[in-house]
């Protein structure tokens, strides 16, 4: 299981590379990485319908301007290791998934922050080497996945160690709470896009 | 003027145009990355150094758009390069600050409601579509699937759904670097190789269509399941009103504040 952990992170993080820094080809959509996460490991439909979920709950989510949105590959593939490693309910993965997600938004915002210098730090390296972007452009995609990898790893080993006990003993209101706003998803998911893509009415 | 090789060059290396995204400059350095062999070309030593400092401007822009900002760009630095007289050369560098401030904003306009506005929820209607009307009907009845380990319904509906919006992604990366080095005299800039408006109009028609069948459909899954589902479907209004009523915040606080509202039903002694 371990093995199969790792490496699902380790292909994880080299997928979250593409929902900003490299080609965004939408392999980082949710039910893509979903597939990719269900053709490697099995249960083809539990990653796919996690990726939907996690596509239509962040939806409203767009990576305008300086926005950084809930990572959805992070989200799906933590809640995919939940609920398909252990014996917790696809709903309290799912919301763990989430978590997840919106943890890592915080860590990118940092490294984008921490990478406000790198301008000062080129123009000083440029006379030198006038290709010194290269290297910068390499650092920056680098340092993405490692910190997406490590975060990965760090949450996914802190909640496996506590997910499965702490569902045993959850009192029977929160499950069930849980599992019926799960069941809401779809619904909500269904609104938002028929909000969203209400006809614009035409200039007079 | 720009060969194959260049223009190959530019594509690939506008993939990389967010890898080094930050707050103070944003795009800024990804930008200079993919003037990199554009520059080299025309510049040498200090001219050279100068030139890549003048990319580290800052810049940002919706990402697939900035083709058309890197086409119009390269244009300028040729003409730049070309120009013997150091006015003439300084008032071309002042066109290409401004010119780059101006299309950047112009192009995320165009680019923001278009792609993530847009085609990325058509993109995700696609699939819902294909999902429902070819055999995996019951993706919004979490308890209702079988689990596979393989079925080509989802993996055929996945892939359709990524190669649509990319078909057309690759077409703005690519003739984008194009049609602004060949517009960069003109006012529109190449901006107007579609009419974007239009074509904004006609997906949302369709995903409109498209999405109030999928709508039907997850109705004629819910009515099919109904004995299985019981009371828990009432809270479906619920989600639905509260999705409309609460549209100026996210989704994800909607779906925590169903969470805590059904903890409290069921605290309080309600069941289903």
């Amino acid at each position: 299981m371990l093995l199969f952990v790792f490496v699902i992170i380790v292909l994880s993080a080299l997928i979250e590379l593409d929902n900003v820094y490299a080609g965004q080809f939408m392999l980082a959509r949710p039910s893509v990485t979903g597939l990719i996460l269900g053709v490697f490991f099995g249960d083809f439909t539990l990653a796919v319908q996690l990726g939907i979920f996690f596509e239509l709950m962040y939806l409203d989510n767009m990576p305008m301007g300086g926005i950084v949105p809930p990572s959805g590959v992070i989200s799906v593939t933590t809640a995919f290791i939940f609920a398909h490693f252990t014996q917790t309910d696809v709903a309290f993965a799912f919301l763990w998934g989430l978590t997840a997600g919106v943890l890592y938004a915080r860590i990118e915002m940092k490294l984008r922050n921490m990478r406000s210098s790198w301008t000062e730090k080129i123009e000083e390296e440029l006379p030198l080497n006038p290709s010194a972007v290269n290297k910068w452009v390499a650092k920056g995609i680098t340092q993405q996945f490692a910190v997406g990898m490590f975060f990965m790893l760090i949450y996914v080993g802190f909640v496996l160690s506590f997910i499965e006990g702490l569902w045993t003993v959850m009192p029977v209101s929160f499950k069930e709470g849980i599992k019926l706003a799960y069941f809401a998803i779809p619904w909500m998911g269904l609104t938002m896009l028929v909000r969203s893509l209400r006809p614009p009415k035409k200039a007079q | 003027m720009m060969n194959k090789k260049l223009h190959h060059k530019l594509f690939s290396r506008l993939l990389l145009l967010q890898a080094a995204w930050n707050y103070e400059r944003m795009q800024n350095i990804g930008f200079a990355f993919v003037m990199q062999p554009l520059l080299e070309r025309l510049y040498n030593g200090g001219e050279l150094v100068k030139a890549v400092k003048r990319h580290l401007q800052m810049f940002n822009t919706q990402p697939y758009m900035a083709s058309f900002v890197i086409g119009v760009v390269a244009r300028l630095e040729e003409e730049r390069a070309s120009q013997e007289d150091e006015a003439k050369k300084e008032e071309i560098t002042q066109k290409i600050f401004a010119t780059k401030s101006l299309m950047s904003t112009a192009t995320a306009a165009i680019g923001d409601p278009y792609f993530w506005g847009t085609l990325k929820p058509v993109a995700l209607i696609i699939l819902l579509w294909v999902c429902h009307f070819f055999g995996f009907w019951q993706w919004s009845m979490p308890e209702s699937i079988v689990h596979v380990k393989l079925s080509p319904v989802l993996l055929v509906a996945v892939l359709f759904s990524a190669l649509m919006y990319n078909l057309v992604v690759l077409d703005v990366r690519w003739y984008g670097i194009k049609k602004g080095y060949d517009n960069y005299h003109r006012s529109m800039l190449g901006l107007d190789y579609h009419n974007w408006q239009k074509i904004i109009r006609g997906i949302k028609y369709f995903g409109f269509i498209a999405i109030g069948m999928v709508v039907i459909g997850a109705f004629y899954t819910l009515s099919t399941y109904i004995e299985t589902v019981g009371m828990r479907a009432l809270i479906i209004p619920v989600a639905v009103i509260l999705t409309v009523v609460l549209r100026k915040i996210s989704m994800m606080y909607v779906y925590l504040i169903i969470i805590g509202m059904s903890i409290l039903y069921f605290l309080l002694g309600g069941t289903l």
